[in-house]
């Protein structure tokens, strides 16, 4: 199965999950404003933080709320395509039975058909606090073009593992709560510059739960606090993670088997 | 030519079992390891129609996921077309259809359409075929005023059709279904009967279906029983039939209050003009038959064989021990 | 009113609680690793400070903060949509509306078993470490208001989770909603920052909410850095609000209860 075939798949999903989405209507554009709310709080926390303190770590307002707008992207995009408590569901009943007979790859099938399309507007909502920010900071256009590279090779690799991690957590626990945590941390945890949180959780956020790669590195990068040496470690760092994931998903829905027999 | 081959499949599964009671019981469970297939053998030819009856919890739906490659059995081999499901399975899924009972493919609030359209992008079907295909199977299956409505309108007879044309649209050779009939009308039963006859008789179809109903099985070839795990009968209805001394029933009306003594077979019923009986088929073409059915009391009679449900049951009770 | 089957209800939750030992486990993890990640926040916010305190918190008033925060989050679990949500979609909900027993009441029941256990395991042994290592002075006056706010918080929180979980009957699929509304209360109720941190303006607006209540006021009540005069307030204020909560919530009900009798699978 090539890629052009993977990303048909994924398109034709998309459109299905698109007009599904839509024929709620009103349901539809609610969820759209509440899937804002992330990045509206974000932005009040940091603005009030920078109101009554010098801020953190030295990174100056407008460095932090890109910062903290990237988070909301990176988790905007692994929420549009994995809702880790609609997953678990359909693995347990079986819902995915007869996507998995169709002939493309499992990763391709679960990433195009179990994410909440509304999760879009946070995607967006994060997206323009980006841009705004870049504004304010006048960064060059290359930068932000060579920022939103490794961020895309970044936030794929985080796909991955995180469907890696809701097929690994639905096999021991059949629950998806330890995902919905776990997610929550991270999007809190990648706000904020990585360097804050001691050795031993920077390592955590670098190798083992990568989140710094679509956030922290590429952001600390492009306003020089870090080297573009570093960049190149963290960036083969996600290829990795993305690899290893992609083949432990597979060795884990091996021993997959929805409910009834 | 075989399409499908199965050798010696087992598959087991974990099931938990909370066997202590109290407060913390659930702190202490214990698994038990449930064998859902034991060393399965079986073969399928081209265009054969298979049915592979068992009771709940008999191993069905996973025979079915092992042969279409949504599991690997823990040992033995499934070969379908030539290719082992499991390591080929995007091969193999452009050749074979599923349709799941439990679980219909087409999306809940669009129109069957849309549903249909994606399985025309999804399977590269080109728009003619993709045309014709489909006004084919609208006409079959008696769909034109219902494949352009969302699902969640449709009855359940009318959910499992569209189910059954998004799954097929593709024309593959073999089509699984997995309990296809659960709970839909007899009309649409009927449909889906007639479709799969018409598709074997056109196309050269093989199908392989899956279902505790045993009516549904008219349509098979051939039977497959699964009980507990093992393959319990694999063979025609008549020689099922056969396994159990060949019996027929025969009825006979008489003149009311008349005092019949047949003496041959088991009387299963008796009432003031009417008599069931089960015989064998060696006792029916016996001279000492011919000379009781010729009583001057007897109006009229009738000979049928045991029909599958009492075969089936039959087996059961011989299984069950 | 059969009070055993409301116990019945509760065992019965902490049972199920503990079947998914793990999963409770893990939980409870995530809770405490947020807290940590926040008391990171803080000390680098600190740090690149001059000064020694922040609108009247030094960093170790800040770290108490979260810590009692963190004890007091234990107890607000917002279990009581998911549940409803879980219920809409196995389409159990109908089942359970016909059983003899009032359905909120069981709801709340269940969802207090797990915050029983949840207090009882982590609430309160924070609670009792925060109250070692700090210095402030505990007055029966803050002891009590304490108590209080407590219980109007717990009530308040659950009523809440109740008008959520009566979404997924419309919604179905409201984990986003639970998370947001969390999100709301978090944000509005100091568990992001202590509230008066806050301009003055929204500082007064947000004691005027209901979610106050439910992290600052307690937490500030305990390390002492809240006015009596505005305990008493938001406590008065918080009465009012879980009065037409409970108002809102009755009428939800009725109108799902509808919802449940027509949609029949």
């Amino acid at each position: 199965m090539g890629i052009a075939d993977s990303i048909r798949f994924y398109l034709a999903s998309q459109y299905l999950a698109w007009k599904t989405a839509i024929s709620y209507r009103f349901s539809f554009v609610l969820w759209l404003i509440y899937s804002t709310f992330s990045e509206i709080y974000a932005v009040i926390a940091i603005t009030v933080i920078y109101t009554v303190s010098s801020g953190i770590a030295g990174w100056s307002y407008y460095q932090m709320l890109l910062l903290s707008a990237a988070a909301t992207m990176v988790l905007g995009a692994i929420y549009y395509h994995i809702e880790s408590r609609m997953v678990v569901n359909k693995m347990r009943n079986g819902g995915y039975d007869g996507l998995f007979s169709k002939p493309y790859g499992l990763v391709t099938i679960m990433l195009s058909t179990s994410g909440g399309t509304t999760e879009i507007s946070g995607f967006v909502s994060g997206l323009l606090v980006f841009a705004y920010s870049a504004i304010k900071l006048r960064l060059p256009l290359e930068s932000v073009l060579v920022y939103l590279a490794v961020f895309g090779i970044g936030t794929f690799a985080l796909l991955l593992f995180v469907l890696m991690l809701t097929a690994l957590t639905y096999l021991l626990f059949k629950s998806s709560s330890f995902m919905n945590n776990f997610l929550g941390f991270l999007s809190t945890a990648a706000s904020y510059p990585i360097n804050i949180y001691g050795p031993v959780f920077s390592l955590l956020f670098t190798v083992v739960v990568p989140i710094g790669i679509a956030t922290y590195y590429p952001a600390g990068m492009i306003f020089g606090k870090i080297s573009p040496g570093a960049i190149a470690i963290v960036i083969v760092l996600s290829v990795l993670v993305g690899a290893i994931s992609y083949k432990l998903f597979y060795a884990i829905m091996k021993h997959y088997s929805s409910g009834g027999g | 030519m075989e399409v499908i081959k199965a050798e010696s499949i087992s598959k087991s599964y974990k099931v938990y079992e909370t066997k202590s009671r109290g407060f913390l019981a659930s702190w202490r469970r214990k698994y038990l390891v449930k064998k859902a297939l034991d060393k399965v053998s079986f073969s399928v030819q081209n265009g054969e129609i298979v049915a592979l009856l068992g009771r709940n919890g008999s191993g069905k739906s996973t025979l079915i996921k092992i042969l279409t490659g949504i599991m690997s059995p823990d040992s033995g081999t499934a070969t379908v077309l030539g290719l082992d499901p499991w390591k080929e399975r995007i091969k193999l899924a452009f050749d074979i259809g599923v349709v799941l009972g439990a679980h219909t493919q087409i999306n809940w609030n669009l129109p069957a359409y849309d549903t249909f359209e994606f399985m025309r992008k999804i399977y590269k079907i080109p728009k003619p075929v993709f045309n014709k295909n489909l006004r084919y199977f609208v006409n079959l299956l008696e769909l034109r005023r219902v494949y352009r409505k969302p699902a969640r309108t449709m009855s359940l007879g009318e959910q499992m059709k569209c189910n059954f044309v998004a799954s097929i649209l593709h024309m593959p050779k073999i089509v699984f279904l997995d309990e296809p009939t659960i709970g839909i009308d007899i009309i649409s039963k009927a449909h889906i009967k007639k479709a799969i006859l018409d598709m074997r008789s056109r196309y050269g179809t093989t199908f392989f279906l899956t279902t505790h109903i045993i009516e549904d099985v008219s349509i098979a070839d051939r039977i497959l029983i699964l009980h507990e795990g093992h393959m319990a009968f694999d063979g025609t209805v008549k020689e099922l039939s056969r396994m159990f001394g060949n019996k027929r029933i025969l009825e006979i009306k008489f003149k009311p209050g008349a005092q019949i003594d047949i003496g041959i077979g088991k009387v299963v019923y008796k009432g003031f003009d009417v008599a069931r009986l089960e015989v064998s088929g060696k006792q029916i073409k016996s001279k000492r038959f011919a000379d009781i059915l010729a009583n001057r009391n007897i109006i009229d009679y009738s000979v049928s064989e045991l029909g599958l449900n009492e075969l089936i049951t039959r087996l059961y009770k011989r299984l069950e021990g | 009113m059969n009070v055993g089957s409301y116990l019945g209800a509760i065992e019965m939750s902490i049972k199920a609680d503990l079947a998914y030992k793990a999963d409770y486990l893990l939980n409870l993890f995530f809770k405490f690793l947020q807290v940590l990640l926040l008391i990171f926040i803080w000390t680098a916010i600190y740090l690149g400070t001059k000064v020694s305190s922040i609108r009247g918190f030094t960093l170790p008033d800040i770290y108490l903060y979260f810590l009692v925060v963190y004890a007091l989050r234990s107890l607000m679990n917002m279990n009581l949509p998911y549940e409803m949500e879980d219920l809409v979609l196995d389409g159990n909900i109908a089942v359970n509306y016909t059983r003899p027993v009032n359905f909120p009441l069981q709801l709340f029941f269940m969802g207090f078993g797990e915050d029983l256990l949840s207090i009882l395991l982590t609430g309160i042994p924070i609670l009792i470490f925060a109250l070692a290592i700090s210095h402030a002075m505990l007055s029966a006056f803050s002891i009590a208001a304490f108590v209080i706010e407590v219980l109007l918080a717990y009530a308040i929180i659950s009523v809440i989770g109740f008008l959520i979980g009566t979404m997924s009957l419309k919604f179905v699929y409201i984990s986003s909603l639970i998370n947001i509304t969390w999100l709301i209360v978090l944000l509005l109720g100091g568990g992001v920052m202590p509230l008066n941190f806050f301009p003055a303006t929204i500082q007064h607006m947000l004691l005027m909410l209901p979610f106050a209540i439910v992290l600052y006021v307690p937490a500030a009540t305990f390390l002492g850095t809240i006015s009596n005069s505005t305990i008493l307030f938001s406590i008065g204020i918080s009465t009012v609000w879980l009065v037409v909560l409970l108002g809102i919530a009755t009428v939800a009900w009725n109108r799902a209860r509808k919802l449940i009798a027509s949609a029949r699978g």
